[in-house]
């Protein structure tokens, strides 16, 4: 028996079919903001089929990618009739997941296992990965960010990983009334009709901040740490890059990064974009709010 | 020279940008920009083994300049492409 669970994040549906028991209601608290009844199914982005044996979901393949980040290990295999698995390796070495993608991206079938935590690592990034593939189209874009709702509207903070995202919306939280936070680490950027939105996700780092709502953008900022504070506007090609290293892609597959460029190339011509250059200070917060508040009066 | 596998250019309004487009170069996280001529220069490069001799006679062709001017553009242009590692000797 298999429960059915439909969710619908960043306006986009999926369904999970979990084997009874599999998961626990904890292991998908940051999921339950996001439940929907019912999912119709020409609306629905992908459907993933949790299963108990591993086995079944050998690769049987030999060339393979291998790509490492502060999470572990990621083993991509590609089959010959374009579909793919992929392995994943907790920082501990132990493999934690296996995950079957049809060619179009829609179904997928994934065993999960190891600790508490590196469950959740596997199911967390399972899901980024299918909801990147299947959204690229859609103009879409899984960035990696913290941001903040001000006054009905988001402002996204870029930046490598220890660069202070985080550091920075929490000194909004601080020093400027009536800020929140949307999302600490992987909000969903969309263009709606010309307008560029963000929405809160399940997927929010280290902390608890699984917001269901959709705002307009703001703006954009990339933090780069500094001995100073100095903000500066960014267009063209400069804006272009201070956002691609931060959206989710398998860059080297034609077809997907040409829609992630599509979807940025829009919204570097909506949205204004910032380069900070700062400290982790009061000041810092106070400059990026009155530049970007500038923009939205 | 040749123009290292795995690159594609995109057009961005007026500007182009050359970005790593393969698994090989997964580390390769840098854009680099281009100008218009410098964008028709790489378009017409093709696939093929070229020198900086070619590069000034595709300049010459395309826009009205003497040879001595295209060259230096040319020369330029390669050095600045060798440094960014999207072409190689």
């Amino acid at each position: 028996m298999s429960e059915i669970l439909n969710y619908c994040v960043g306006g986009h549906m999926f369904t999970l079919y979990i084997p009874k028991g599999m998961l626990s209601e904890e292991e998908l608290k940051p999921y339950t903001p996001f439940r929907t009844e019912s999912c119709f199914i020409e609306e629905r982005l992908f459907t993933l089929n949790l299963i108990k044996d591993k086995e079944t979901l050998s690769a049987n393949v030999q060339v393979s990618t291998d790509l490492e980040d502060e999470n572990g290990k990621t083993t991509l295999f590609t089959h010959e009739d374009g579909s793919m698995t992929i392995y994943l390796t907790a920082v501990s070495g132990c493999q934690c997941c296996r995950i079957r993608i049809s060619k179009d991206y829609h179904t997928a079938k994934a065993w999960i296992g190891g600790t508490p935590s590196e469950r959740r690592y596997a199911l967390d990034t399972t899901l980024m990965l299918l909801y990147t593939f299947a959204s690229a189209k859609l103009d879409t874009l899984l960035i990696h960010a913290s941001t903040i709702k001000y006054d009905g509207k988001g402002y996204l903070f870029l930046g490598k990983s220890g660069t202070g995202k985080s550091t920075h919306s929490h000194l909004w939280l601080e020093h400027i009334e009536g800020s929140e936070l949307l999302n600490d680490d992987n909000p969903i950027i969309r263009i709606l009709d010309g307008n560029v939105y963000v929405y809160g996700s399940s997927w929010s780092g280290k902390t608890n901040c699984y917001r269901n709502i959709r705002i307009p953008v703001g703006g954009i900022v990339r933090l780069h740490q500094a001995p100073f504070n100095r903000i500066s506007p960014l267009s063209g090609i400069k804006a272009y890059a201070t956002i691609l290293p931060s959206c989710s892609c398998m860059k080297w597959n034609h077809e997907m990064a040409e829609e992630i460029h599509s979807t940025i190339s829009k919204v570097i011509e909506r949205i204004p974009i910032y380069s900070l250059e700062c400290l982790p200070n009061q000041e810092a917060a106070h400059l990026s709010f009155e530049t970007l508040r500038s923009n939205n009066e | 020279m040749k123009k290292i596998k795995g690159f594609a250019m995109r057009r961005l309004g007026q500007d182009a940008m050359i970005v790593a487009e393969s698994v090989d170069l997964i580390d390769f996280d840098k854009i680099v920009s281009l100008n218009s001529s410098a964008a028709y220069v790489w378009e017409s490069l093709q696939e093929t083994d070229f020198t900086t001799q070619t590069i000034t006679d595709i300049l010459m062709q395309r826009y009205d300049v003497e040879e001595k001017v295209a060259h230096k553009d040319a020369s330029e242009l390669v050095n600045l492409w060798l440094n960014a590692g999207i072409i190689k000797e």
